[in-house]
């Protein structure tokens, strides 16, 4: 009989749990490319605006949401009233409600204090790299630990963003326009979805309507254009299942 | 500095807003049994929401008109800036290529940076 190892005899690396939370950091870490930047830009926006450091990082911890803080507070400085600025930054986030209940069934059994620990690392970062990592047949018990590394290194590079930002501001070189990497950090996330055709239908379709809405008050074209793509994605899905022939399948899966 | 009691009252509803947006559906996971027409619907957010967040920073890398003062599609279309095309093409064919992220948005980078400096 194999005596049951302890917590210490197990040499760190051989735990599937640290590797999986590794394996995530490792993932997610040339996203840091375009998270830094995000939290720079955020971090002098705010400032420049006429918030103080501290609060202008703190915002950054506890909301931990770049674009819906930098939507909040250009609001709230035009002499504008709360309201609008804090409604412009929840319907920025909502397209989380839509990462909350996509990736949920990965996260079964964990308990209430658990999911909150793991809903407030939910960000377009750590949600990509986890829903492309987690193909049927990765271990369940390790999902939140991948996903814990990857949102927990996302995390770390906005915060630091944010502070270097905030603090050194308007020290920072202007000539470099690190901004450009923030879109194709979304673009290299997107690519590996362009391999199928139901992934480009979806994508062409999301990202034509992103444009074509981009009018639209409070950011609302993210969402609109989210359900345009779960729309076209749900028809091509029906189409599919009605086909009796199996064998045209591969017409645009 | 004076921070308004409007700025503190933003942070506490923002962030407990945007926790309760992230937890929603968190907790409910248990109750569907993770098949069915639900998946269905779910199955094309990533790709979704990686499109429509990617697309406006490459056709505006410069923010463009605030979107209160477009109201037109057409205003909008004459408002795309065409020097994130060229960049954002070729991240996508080595991003297709290598599956290499840092890679993708290296190679993207260097050439708006380039294409900025040789244009002016």
């Amino acid at each position: 009989m194999q005596l049951p190892k302890t917590f210490a005899a197990t040499p760190m690396l051989e735990r599937p749990k640290t590797v999986a939370f590794f394996s995530g950091m490792a993932d997610a870490s040339p996203l840091l490319l375009g998270v830094v930047p995000f939290g720079l830009v955020y971090g002098m926006a705010a400032v420049a605006a006429g918030f103080s450091p501290a609060y202008t990082s703190l915002l950054s911890f506890t909301v931990f949401a770049g674009a819906s803080q930098l939507a909040a507070i250009q609001l709230l400085t035009d002499n504008g009233p709360l309201l609008p600025a804090l409604v412009a930054g929840l319907v920025i986030n909502m397209r989380m409600l839509l990462y909350s209940a996509s990736i949920a069934p990965h996260f079964k059994g964990r308990s209430l204090l658990h999911k909150c620990g793991l809903a407030y690392f939910l960000t377009d970062q750590a949600y990509a790299v986890s829903m492309a990592r987690f193909a049927p047949g990765y271990p369940e018990e390790r999902k939140s630990w991948y996903y814990l590394g990857g949102g927990g290194i996302i995390w770390a590079g906005f915060g630091i963003g944010t502070i270097c930002g905030a603090t050194l501001g308007a020290n920072l070189p202007q000539s470099l326009d690190l901004g450009f990497a923030v879109p194709l950090t979304f673009l290299a996330l997107l690519a590996p979805h362009l391999q199928t055709g139901y992934g480009m239908a979806v994508a062409i379709t999301s990202g034509a309507a992103v444009i074509l809405c981009r009018a639209l008050p409070y950011n609302c074209s993210v969402l609109v254009a989210v359900f345009a793509g779960i729309i076209v994605g749900s028809l091509l899905e029906w189409r599919n299942a009605c086909k009796p022939c199996t064998a045209e399948k591969g017409g645009h899966a | 500095m004076n921070i308004s009691s409007e700025a503190w009252l933003l942070l506490l509803l923002l962030s407990a807003g945007t926790f309760l947006i992230r937890l929603s559906f968190l907790p409910l996971a248990e109750r569907w049994n993770g098949k069915g027409r639900l998946l269905t619907l779910l199955r094309p957010i990533p790709a979704a929401a990686m499109a429509a967040l990617a697309v406006p920073g490459l056709l505006f890398p410069h923010g463009s008109s605030s979107a209160q003062h477009a109201d037109v599609i057409a205003q909008t279309l004459a408002g795309i800036s065409w020097e994130g095309v060229l960049p954002g093409i070729i991240a996508l064919c080595v991003a297709l290529r290598t599956r290499n992220t840092l890679l993708t948005i290296g190679c993207g980078l260097l050439i708006f940076w380039g294409q900025t400096m040789l244009l002016g």
